[in-house]
Order: C-alpha cells, then sequence, then structure tokens
C-alpha cells in the first residue's frame, strides 16, 4: 500500500484528492457511482442558516472548456443537514469537511458555534459571498473586512478552518496573509472566477439575446487556479488545498508542484462521477510505477 | 441503481431530417419509459440527456456481424440494447452522429424518474387478466402503430397511420400521448411498454415539416400545431390521462387542457443539466406544493411530473 495520506494536524485525509464544494451535495448522490470513503475528503454544498431556494432564471451556461453557473446556493441549511445529511455522514465513516456561507459575519459566527457544538472536524468558509452590511462587496475581496469575519469564526471555532479564496482580486497575497494572520488553519483555491456568458439567437434581424453573469469553473480556469496557489504559497506558511479545472493525473501533479498540499475536484465530478475515486488508484500506481516511496516523496521532488 | 457505463454503438443511422437514432449495448436488464441516459461528449465540460427512445433485453441487434467479444468487459456486457432520437443541435449532437457502429458510448443511466400507468383494473369494460394477451382482444385494440407511413393523409393535415385498425366497436383508449418534435421520443417506449401491458392508447406527434418526420406515431400532424387536435381526441378517445413530451410552450398546454378535461397529465420535462444526478441544481424548475412553491430537479426530481404541479414561468 503506498502511503497517500495527507496530515495537516488538526485533520488528515486518506489521500490528497478532496471534491470541491457545490458538485458533491451532500455526497448522499455519488453512492451509486463510487465508494465514498475512498474519497480524501468530501466538501459539502455550501450550507447557510436558513434554507435558501437559489436563483431565479438560467442557472448554467457551458463555455470552451468550462462551466458559467449561478446557482445562488440553494441549498437545505443547516438544521436540515444537522438532521438529515449528518448523520448518514458519521454512520458511513465519511470524511468531510462543512462549507458554510453567510450574508452577515453574524450569520457566519452562528455557523461557526453550531459546528463547534456539533464536534465538525473541519470547516470551509466560503467568503464569495456579498456582505450586506458592507455594500455587499464581498467579504472575500477586502482583507480588513475578511480579516474581521476569519478572526471572529476562529474565537467560536476550534476545529480544522479552511478559508476558500476568490480569485477576483487583484492582490491575493494580501487576502492570504489577512486569513493566515486572523488564525485560520489552511486555504483553498480558487472559488470560480467571474465570466458572462452571451447567447445569441438571430429570426431575421431580430436578436434574442440570453446573459448568465455567474462563476466560471473546469478545465478552462486551471492556469489562474495554479497562478493563485503559487502566489499563496509564496506570501503564506498555511497549507493550501488547490483547486480549479482539475480532471486528470497530470492536473493534480502541476498543483501539487506549485505548492498543494491536496486538491479539490470540482466541475470534472458533473462529466465522470467516479472520478475522484480513479484518481487516487492513478496516484497511487503513479507513485508505485515512477518508484517514489509515498506522497511525501513525489511532493518532495515535484518541488525542487 | 444509476451506473457509470459504457456501451458499444451497434446501430447510428439518420431516421429524418436532421435527426439521428443512436443504439448501443447496455448491461442494464431495466429502463422505463421517461427515464434518459447521460452521454459523454469528448471536449465538452456537460454531459448531453437524451430520453430513452426504446429499450430492448436480449436484442437481435448485432452490429454487422463484427465480433465486439474482445471489447467487452464488465461493465459492456451486452445484455440490452438502449436507443436514444436526437436532432441536430450542437457540438454535442454533431460529435455523436459520427459516431460509428463499433465505437464506444461512455454514459450514466438509468436516471430520473419514469412515467406511471394508468390503473388496468379500473376499466370497467376490461375483464381480462392484466398483461395477458387476452387484455388485447378484450379491450379490441389493434397495436400495429410501428408500421411504416405509407399512410393516408386527410385534408386537416392528419396523417393517420392505422387506417386499417380494428376497434371492435370500442373507441375508447385509457391514455393519449402527444409528442412535438424530438419530444416523441420517450413517447415511442412509452407507447411500446404501454402496449406490452395491454393498456389502450393512442400517440399523436407534430412535426415542422414532412421531411422532420419520426414514424411510429398513430397520427402525425405536419405543419401546425399538434395541440389542435388534442380535444377532439380527447372527446373521441375518452382518455384517463395525457402524457407528453416536447417544448415547454406545448407541455404548458397539454397540462391546460388535461385540467380542462378534468384528466390527469405526465410530462416530461427538458432542461440543461450539468450533473444529471440532482447534485449541482442546475436544471431546478418550480412545483406547486399546497400553497407555496418548491424546487425540483428535473434530472432527479423529475424528468416526468404530474401536469398539476409544474410552474411554467
Amino acid at each position: 500500500m503506498i502511503d497517500l495520506s495527507v496530515d495537516f494536524g488538526k485533520f488528515c485525509l486518506k489521500n490528497p484528492i478532496m471534491t470541491a464544494s457545490g458538485t458533491y451535495g451532500y455526497c448522499d448522490e455519488f453512492d451509486a457511482f463510487l465508494d465514498v470513503t475512498n474519497v480524501g475528503a468530501i466538501v459539502t454544498k455550501g450550507i447557510t442558516l436558513e434554507e435558501r431556494p437559489g436563483n431565479e432564471g438560467r442557472r448554467l451556461f457551458e463555455t470552451s472548456g468550462g462551466l458559467i453557473n449561478r446557482i445562488g446556493l440553494e441549498n437545505i441549511g443547516i438544521n436540515a443537514f444537522i438532521k438529515q445529511k449528518l448523520p448518514r455522514l458519521r454512520e458511513l465513516d465519511i470524511n468531510f469537511v462543512l462549507n458554510i456561507a453567510g450574508k452577515t459575519e453574524e450569520d457566519y459566527v452562528q455557523l461557526a458555534e453550531i459546528s463547534q457544538r456539533e464536534g465538525i472536524k473541519a470547516v470551509e468558509v466560503n467568503v464569495s459571498c456579498p456582505n450586506v452590511k458592507a455594500g455587499c462587496l464581498e467579504f472575500g475581496t477586502d482583507e480588513k473586512c475578511l480579516y474581521n469575519l476569519i478572526s471572529r469564526i476562529r474565537e467560536k471555532y476550534e476545529g480544522f478552518l479552511i478559508i476558500k479564496l476568490t480569485p477576483n482580486v487583484t492582490n491575493i497575497e494580501d487576502l492570504a496573509l489577512a486569513v493566515q494572520n486572523a488564525g485560520a488553519d489552511c486555504i483553498s483555491a480558487i472559488n470560480t472566477v467571474k465570466g458572462l456568458g452571451v447567447e445569441l439567437n438571430f429570426k431575421g434581424t431580430k436578436v434574442a439575446k440570453s446573459l448568465v453573469q455567474g462563476g466560471l469553473s473546469g478545465k478552462c480556469i486551471k492556469p489562474v487556479a495554479l497562478s493563485m496557489v503559487k502566489r499563496i504559497k509564496e506570501a503564506v506558511k498555511l497549507p493550501v488545498i488547490g483547486l480549479g479545472g482539475i480532471s486528470n493525473l497530470n492536473d493534480m501533479l502541476e498543483f501539487f508542484a506549485v505548492g498543494a498540499e491536496a486538491v479539490q475536484i470540482g466541475t470534472e465530478n458533473f462529466t465522470t462521477p467516479d472520478i475522484a475515486e480513479i484518481l487516487a488508484k492513478e496516484l497511487a500506481e503513479f507513485i508505485a510505477k515512477q518508484g517514489f516511496r509515498d506522497l511525501k516523496h513525489l511532493k518532495e521532488e515535484l518541488r525542487k | 441503481m444509476k451506473k457509470h457505463l459504457k456501451g458499444i454503438v451497434l446501430n447510428i443511422e439518420n431516421i429524418a431530417k436532421d435527426t439521428v437514432k443512436l443504439q448501443f449495448s447496455t448491461p442494464l436488464e431495466r429502463i422505463l419509459p421517461g427515464q434518459f441516459v447521460s452521454i459523454l461528449i469528448p471536449n465538452k465540460t456537460l454531459r448531453r440527456p437524451f430520453s430513452v427512445a426504446d429499450f430492448t433485453l436480449n436484442s437481435a441487434i448485432q452490429p454487422c456481424g463484427k465480433d465486439f467479444s474482445a471489447n467487452l468487459d464488465e461493465k459492456m456486457l451486452n445484455k440490452g440494447v438502449i436507443t436514444v432520437l436526437f436532432k441536430l443541435k450542437g457540438d454535442g449532437t454533431n460529435y455523436l452522429k459520427n459516431l460509428q457502429i463499433g465505437d464506444i458510448v461512455d454514459y450514466l443511466a438509468p436516471l430520473g424518474n419514469n412515467f406511471t400507468f394508468p390503473d388496468i383494473k379500473a376499466n370497467a369494460q376490461d375483464n381480462a387478466k392484466v398483461g395477458t394477451a387476452t387484455a388485447i382482444e378484450a379491450q379490441g385494440v389493434a397495436t400495429d402503430n410501428y408500421k411504416s407511413s405509407d399512410e393516408n393523409r386527410t385534408s386537416d393535415g392528419i396523417k393517420t397511420e392505422n387506417q386499417g385498425r380494428t376497434d371492435g366497436g370500442n373507441s375508447r383508449k385509457k391514455a393519449l400521448l402527444i409528442g412535438a418534435g424530438i419530444g416523441i421520443a420517450p413517447m415511442l417506449y412509452l407507447k411500446k411498454t404501454l402496449e406490452e401491458k395491454s393498456i389502450s392508447n393512442y400517440l399523436i406527434s407534430g412535426f415542422k415539416t414532412e421531411d422532420e418526420v419520426i414514424k411510429g406515431s398513430d397520427s402525425v400532424v405536419i405543419g401546425g400545431s399538434v395541440m389542435d387536435k388534442v380535444q377532439s381526441l380527447i372527446d373521441e378517445f375518452r382518455p384517463e390521462i395525457l402524457y407528453s413530451c416536447g417544448p415547454r410552450v406545448v407541455l404548458q398546454m397539454v397540462c391546460d387542457i388535461a385540467k380542462k378535461n378534468g384528466l390527469k397529465a405526465e410530462i416530461a420535462m427538458e432542461k440543461v443539466m450539468a450533473c444529471g444526478i440532482g447534485v449541482c441544481r442546475g436544471c431546478v424548475i418550480k412545483l406547486k406544493s399546497g400553497d407555496t412553491v418548491k424546487n425540483a430537479s428535473v434530472c432527479i426530481d423529475g424528468p416526468v411530473f404530474s401536469g398539476t404541479e409544474v410552474i411554467f414561468e
């Protein structure tokens, strides 16, 4: 058995492959396609205090090598999650991270308290949400705002605290430092890239126009994600979980090479629902075939 | 149970203008009418969902005498044959149309829910046992709807494919099926299944032009709206249920006309999907739920919905 484990101290993965928030539901939907316990960890769909119906109108737009979505955080709310989904995750011993999102600092603080009370081992904070009290600027785009938010979450939550950074900023280094200074344990990067899908349909001179403004994900954002992960690693000491356009073994190795300790698979879960299990197997085979001792050894060589 | 599977293309042919029939092998032993498959398109982010237009077990279709047994693994065992129909629309369907016999199709199946069937016992005129050949005789329904379409056409534009049918004096049909355009696909499999269950039915479908007609209906409307004919068919056949698949505007009209006539309706919805398995919430529609409105995913809560619950936006 090749050792693929990743030890973050407060949180351990049996392999470095996680599944990204919003692409894996609450996990039960994937049972049909793979043994979910073979995944390093799954990250739940973003959970808010109250149930959310999500956005009106068109939610998806496929692009070359990617997908724009504007789901609008449709989710069942934290209480329903605890009642309906948490028991099953625990019963099947599925390693999971709770992804939380909110409109105000108070929302996040309450979610942090609930996570602490429920003994949830790892929480990932979605900071790409509009901060209602700060003119709806996203929490994750202003370092002071981000520092305050994370500090308050940290006061209430002692488990493994991951902050998922948005790439839609000028200086990702400043935001990564704010996260580190506020006492978080880890950074995941990147969330989706802002994008616009335009669809034009002509009937003679009449044009029907459909605009879908949302978050771009998929293969096409991988270079952006790699660049961000590298810059974050150079700015802070925190471990980084890399994500953005990973669909095969080589993509994953590229993220390890720029400093990621683990990776998350996102959009590719839609294309290949058993991809996380496939990649775990391929990674073990690759390490053995090339003659590395284990994942740590592979990462060391990749970073030389 | 949903599975990630691979199949061998057994047949691919043009069946009408810009319309392709694709048949591939499957290890599945059961797919229900209304369910769909989601096919991988190389170099595309999203799979493409297709209604199952037919499913046969141990089919006689063999790929041109070629031996593909060397390619078969556990996921590709040929227990049945899945048929899908598609209209050429974009990159996805244009990729699929170029598949050759023997090529591999990567698909998820069976996805979604299925049409439900009227209670056969409820038919007072049907005193034969459920699902037996005698039930067909008792209802006096001829089911030769698969014959070719060198049929008569009436002056109002309706083509009737089974002029020669013997109704035995009973013109009731339990189910009226309405297909619009490529929406005929799940109606064909539903019709076949209804007939296997000896449930009398009638399929009318509509196409824009004559060269777009897909065979298999009891009657066909060309050019006009298939909905123009539905009320008179309801009056004639006094069905218990309407089934439909097609553009949203047609489905809405089917729901309206069902309500007006006090009939049940089941409609198969379409929406762009990302995951196809209920995870991404990308294909959400709104349903009435008592006095409130709730979200439903077309891919997992549907694609078949009751006509009384869908809110058309």
